[in-house]
């Protein structure tokens, strides 16, 4: 039996790598920009690798793209995250999404088991003690007025390429 | 009513997650919907509310390299409650972002079943792609190596061997899988699937309807599949194409092929209303033992409603054509309306 759709079956067949090709170079302009950081944003960190990283690195390590530190600790994330100014100022200069887009993004990521969940504080000072609490953790904070202990602090570091970095 | 062991478990695991300190913790999805059915054939209206999967997710660490994953689901179907154990795995991440991975898993041979699984809220259509229910490989009982996110790319690679399509241990299944992720919200993946099946039968790892022909023929098959999967997400215009191609060999009737491909593509007003439109077809042919001669065609337009991440609600108009079975090669038509409730407890 042969149903109207055979010829589009075998055309799709014969096609299916013109298809791709064609959808990833005409998705892939416009896509490769620098993240908008501000001075509003400071990262911490207990016993990870580095003092220093670039703007990419930092998006790529709270996207859950970094498992484990060169030292042999697990990555864990430290979110300072509720519904407030703040938060939605972290999700576009982090994520470059919502609040809900940033919950909706690790709701998907946690079930498809490919990454941990990032502990999630209601303020600096719930976030800070966290942070204290597990090696290896990264946080951000949002016009942290606390005083951060000197082991903690990592800078931000602008690099020549950046751009060029997802 | 039917209860087994599942159930209990599911108590078991609510309960202990309550209780839990640290980094073990439970979530729930669920779905339920309501069917409208108009066969044009006989001219009938079929309606239906209808309960659909409640999953339980539990992950927990175990020290700092091993962490367990759980996933299982209860659903109503024919007046029985019926208990799934759909993922049991303990995850090794050794070094850097490689990880070993022992136990029940989903297979990821596509986008599909890498990332949505049984958790409807993640869902762009109300449905599966028409391929879960006769080529895919939905879960896997063996061993995996997986990497993620390597290189500017963010290149991936799964590799794996685990028990045959038809759960048989002698004759191991492989799967070789990689993607990239060139930019946000983007993949691109392939991945081959290699399994021998002695004896043929309806025992596997698929949804219903796959291995229709079990009891027919119950001689040997050579069954390989490659599949190609694009997806973009978190932009305004999503796309996710998923193409199957389906290669078995019998001693009787020789090589057969089969092809399904299911494209989704939507449109995102302000993260919360998303309107789309899919088209989703598969074609298998006569001399294929493992399910037979199978022409389905499904199209429709939709529309998703995101009250939160947490709870959305889809709509979807879809003209179903299809025959109904191997043995029947007649076509049918019928228009289908489902609305659908998705949710996550988080």
């Amino acid at each position: 039996m042969n149903l109207y759709y055979n010829y589009l079956m075998q055309y799709i067949k014969s096609n299916i790598s013109v298809f791709v090709t064609v959808a990833f170079l005409f998705l892939m302009i416009g896509n490769c920009s620098a993240q908008n950081y501000s001075s509003r944003i400071r990262i911490c960190g207990n016993s990870i690798d580095e003092k220093s990283y670039t703007k990419s690195d930092i998006k790529s390590i709270f996207k859950g793209e970094k498992s484990r530190w060169k030292n042999g600790n697990s990555v864990i994330l430290v979110l300072r995250f509720n519904e407030d100014e703040k938060s939605q100022h972290l999700a576009k200069a982090i994520y470059n999404k919502s609040t809900q887009g940033v919950k909706k993004f690790w709701l998907g990521l946690v079930f498809s088991g490919r990454s941990n969940a990032p502990l999630f504080a209601d303020s600096n000072e719930e976030a800070l003690l966290m942070l204290a609490k597990h090696k290896g953790s990264i946080g951000v904070f949002v016009d942290c007025k606390e005083e951060i202990p000197t082991e903690f602090k990592v800078s931000i570091i602008k690099s020549e390429n950046e751009k060029s970095i997802k | 009513m039917k209860f087994n062991y599942l159930f209990l478990l599911t108590l078991i695991y609510s309960s202990t997650g309550l209780l839990a300190q640290g980094n073990f913790n439970v979530k729930g999805f669920g779905s339920m919907e309501h069917n409208l059915e108009y066969h044009q054939d006989v001219e009938e209206f079929d309606l239906a509310w209808q309960l659909g999967e409640q999953s339980l997710f539990v992950t927990g660490d175990m020290g700092n390299k091993f962490s367990f994953l759980g996933e299982f689901s209860l659903d109503y179907r024919g007046g029985d409650i019926h208990a799934n154990l759909h993922r049991a795995r303990i995850k090794c991440n050794y070094v850097g972002n490689h990880s070993l991975i022992i136990g029940q898993m989903h297979t990821p041979v596509n986008y599909w079943n890498d990332v949505y699984y049984h958790a409807r809220i993640f869902f762009p259509t109300t449905d599966r792609p028409l391929a879960f229910s006769y080529f895919i490989p939905v879960h896997s009982i063996g061993i995996r190596a997986q990497g993620q996110n390597l290189g500017k790319l963010n290149f991936g690679y799964d590799i794996q061997t685990g028990n045959s399509l038809t759960g048989d241990g002698n004759n191991p299944a492989v799967l070789g899988a990689f993607h990239i992720k060139p930019v946000d919200g983007m993949r691109i993946g392939a991945s081959y699937y290699y399994s021998y099946i002695p004896q043929n039968n309806t025992m596997q790892h698929m949804h219903q309807g796959s291995g229709m022909m079990g009891s027919m023929y119950a001689g040997s098959l050579d069954y390989q599949l490659i599949n190609f999967s694009f997806a973009r997400f978190e932009t305004k215009l999503e796309i996710l194409n998923e193409f199957s191609m389906v290669s078995s060999r019998s001693d009787t009737l020789g090589v057969a092929e089969g092809y399904g491909n299911y494209l989704y593509i939507g449109y995102n007003i302000k993260e919360k209303y998303t309107p789309y439109i899919l088209l989703d077809m598969l074609k298998n042919e006569n001399n294929e033992l493992r399910n037979g001669l199978v022409n389905q065609l499904k199209y429709g337009v939709g529309y998703k409603h995101q009250f939160n991440p947490l709870i959305n609600l889809k709509c979807q108009i879809e003209r179903y054509t299809f025959n109904p079975n191997w043995a029947n090669n007649s076509t049918s038509n019928y228009y289908e309306f489902i609305l659908q409730l998705s949710y996550a407890i988080y």
